[in-house]
């Protein structure tokens, strides 16, 4: 299996939470589901009894008619009052139970029209009798009232009926709904157990070879360790073993110059005064390929300085070769730079001493720095965050400058451009620069016109 | 070139035979006129032994170098500082590196001054020149860490 890719297993638990959260949508549905159903069970149940209760009340209100008219006792008057009342509660009790269907509604008006005319009736009976006692009641009205309870059984039948129905439609629908969910519920089970299994497979394989990669990295990064240190000790050697015997050649060669100068023949002085040139190049050399391996160890904290205030200590630094050369140094700009000040402040004694070197002979030497805060996205830099600041240092001056052609290459190890002897350099100075901005995660750039300038533009993280 | 020194009594511990030659010559030419008391010896063991054999009376500077077989420079500076006898004898490191944890190192140890061994003959001379214009008192205290290192470069 090809490596599970972070967007991949991104889209795995994507589709694994969405099949739970529609698990768990259905099942809440299904149980709704249930609940209703019962609910309307429950429903029809209740407005089938109510029906049936109106109907048996309508029928007590009838024999308790016919019983005054047979009695004239007035307790039956009373007794069909309440009746009446009670009629009239369950009236209004099914008028809200079936709110919620237009047809019943419908139903229930014209089984409602039915029931006022039988109280119509009723109360016409009995207001008749009361006023007459003697009065015998006609066999027509019997029988209007007794077609008026045969229409309202009828009615009060078909409203049974189709509550029924109605019931019975729905239960099937639900009934439908939730046999449907559990083979869907069952599959999505099976689904997200599936994946589940399957990431778990993917994930350990990826685990696998991650800490393959793991604990190769940690035996590279052993041999890392190791090699460091051998570097280190190679530095020490350099830094102290070959440092001696070089050290002996310069006191000896000086000594002879310094007390048998006068005793040599033309030729030796010059092979003499040669040969102190040579050493002392090897040891500038050593020197400064020590820094350059040294800035790669040391780890300093960048800290909010003023540039101007570097820009002095390097002046007094150089102060010899400005002195000599009339050399004009000038400092524009944001005052702030967040710098590691030991490592600047030696990029900046590199960036003017090469100035100094590189200067025209036929003009004074000027060399300006300038620092601007710009945004990152005009900088033009890939790696730098379009929306943060950054320092950007100009250093330039008016020397003899450089081809354009070669500005990438200046910052590396051992070039050199000029290789007219006039200028002596080891050719790590501007690695040196390099490192350092390196270092303070910054970027540097150069740029020059042969005769006329060189630049040198650094940018640093605010 | 004429130098006027109160010290007269040096020793120097320098396996490199080289250097001891520099030195002393150097010495000479500086301070030709004046009996200068140079004892040399080659490791720290020897040193050792020499002041065991000469105290009193104490040399008035030692000049030492780390990097020695046998017992090295900071096993010697140890030693003098812990002998009542030598404990005031002011100790010149006179080495080759110039590492700062090394300079760290001897200043904790409680030299006196730290020399890095000088490019040139001529320099060798203008610092031996230098150390040896101090008066006893200067010479035999331990000056702040950032007057510790000579360079008179």
């Amino acid at each position: 299996m090809e490596k599970l890719s972070q967007f991949q297993i991104k889209i795995i638990f994507i589709f694994a939470s969405v099949i739970l959260i529609s698990l768990s949508v259905f099942s809440y549905l299904r149980i709704n589901s249930l609940l209703k159903s019962s609910e309307m069970l429950n429903h029809t149940n209740i407005v089938k009894l109510e029906l049936e209760s109106i109907f048996s009340r309508i029928k007590d209100a009838d024999s308790e008619q016919r019983g005054y008219v047979l009695t004239k006792d007035l307790a039956y008057i009373n007794q069909f009052n309440s009746t009446i009342r009670e009629i009239r509660k369950r009236q209004k009790r099914l008028e809200y139970l079936t709110a919620d269907n237009y047809s019943q509604q419908k139903n229930l008006e014209a089984l409602n029209v039915l029931i006022e005319k039988r109280i119509v009736h009723m109360n016409a009976v009995l207001k008749d009798v009361k006023a007459d006692q003697t009065l015998k009641i006609k066999k027509e009205r019997w029988l209007f009232a007794r077609a008026i309870m045969t229409a309202l059984r009828k009615q009060t039948d078909k409203m049974v009926n189709e509550e029924q129905f109605l019931m019975k439609l729905r239960t099937k629908s639900l009934v439908k709904e939730t046999a449907l969910t559990p083979l869907f519920t069952i599959s999505l089970i099976i689904g997200s157990i599936l994946i589940l299994i399957l990431s778990y497979y993917g994930i350990n394989k990826e685990l696998k070879i991650s800490n393959a990669l793991k604990s190769d990295l940690e035996k590279k990064n052993e041999s890392l360790a190791l090699m460091n240190k051998e570097l280190e000790s190679f530095t020490y050697i350099s830094s102290h073993d070959l440092q001696e015997p070089l050290r002996k050649i310069q006191t000896f060669v000086t000594r002879i110059i310094d007390s048998e100068f006068e005793n040599l023949s033309p030729n030796s002085k010059t092979y003499l005064v040669k040969t102190n040139e040579s050493a002392n190049r090897m040891q500038a050399l050593i020197r400064d390929l020590l820094a350059y391996s040294r800035l790669k160890t040391e780890i300093f904290p960048v800290q909010v300085t003023n540039l101007k205030f570097i820009v002095e200590e390097v002046k007094s630094t150089l102060e010899e070769e400005i002195h000599d050369k009339n050399v004009l140094i000038s400092v524009s700009g944001e005052k702030n730079v967040k710098i590691i000040v030991s490592q600047f402040r030696q990029l900046l004694t590199n960036l003017i001493s090469n100035s100094i070197k590189f200067a025209a002979a036929n003009r004074q030497l000027q060399i300006s720095i300038d620092n601007k805060l710009v945004k990152g996205h005009e900088t033009g830099i890939k790696n730098f965050n379009p929306d943060s600041s950054y320092s950007k240092i100009t250093v330039s001056d008016n020397g003899i400058g450089f081809d354009p052609e070669y500005k990438d290459r200046i910052f590396e190890v051992f070039q050199r451009l000029h290789s007219d002897s006039n200028y002596k350099g080891t050719g790590i100075g501007l690695a040196i620069v390099k490192k350092i901005v390196e270092n303070h995660d910054g970027f540097i750039t150069a740029d020059g016109k042969i005769g006329e300038s060189a630049t040198f533009t650094i940018y640093l993280p605010v | 070139m004429s130098f006027q020194t109160y010290i007269k009594n040096i020793f120097l511990t320098d396996d490199d035979s080289d250097d001891c030659m520099l030195f002393s010559e150097a010495l000479q030419e500086l301070f030709p006129d004046e009996k200068a008391n140079l004892t040399i010896t080659n490791d720290g063991v020897k040193l050792m032994q020499a002041l065991k054999e000469m105290v009193p009376p104490a040399p008035q500077v030692i000049f030492l170098d780390l990097n020695m077989p046998r017992k090295n420079g900071f096993e010697c500076i140890a030693e003098i500082r812990n002998t009542p006898k030598y404990k005031n004898i002011p100790i010149i490191i006179f080495s080759t590196s110039s590492n700062n944890d090394i300079v760290d190192k001897t200043y904790a140890h409680g030299a006196n001054y730290y020399i890095c061994k000088p490019q040139s003959y001529p320099l060798l001379k203008k610092t031996i020149a230098f150390v040896l214009s101090f008066d006893l008192k200067k010479l035999s205290q331990q000056p702040l860490r950032d007057k510790f290192v000579i360079n008179m470069a």
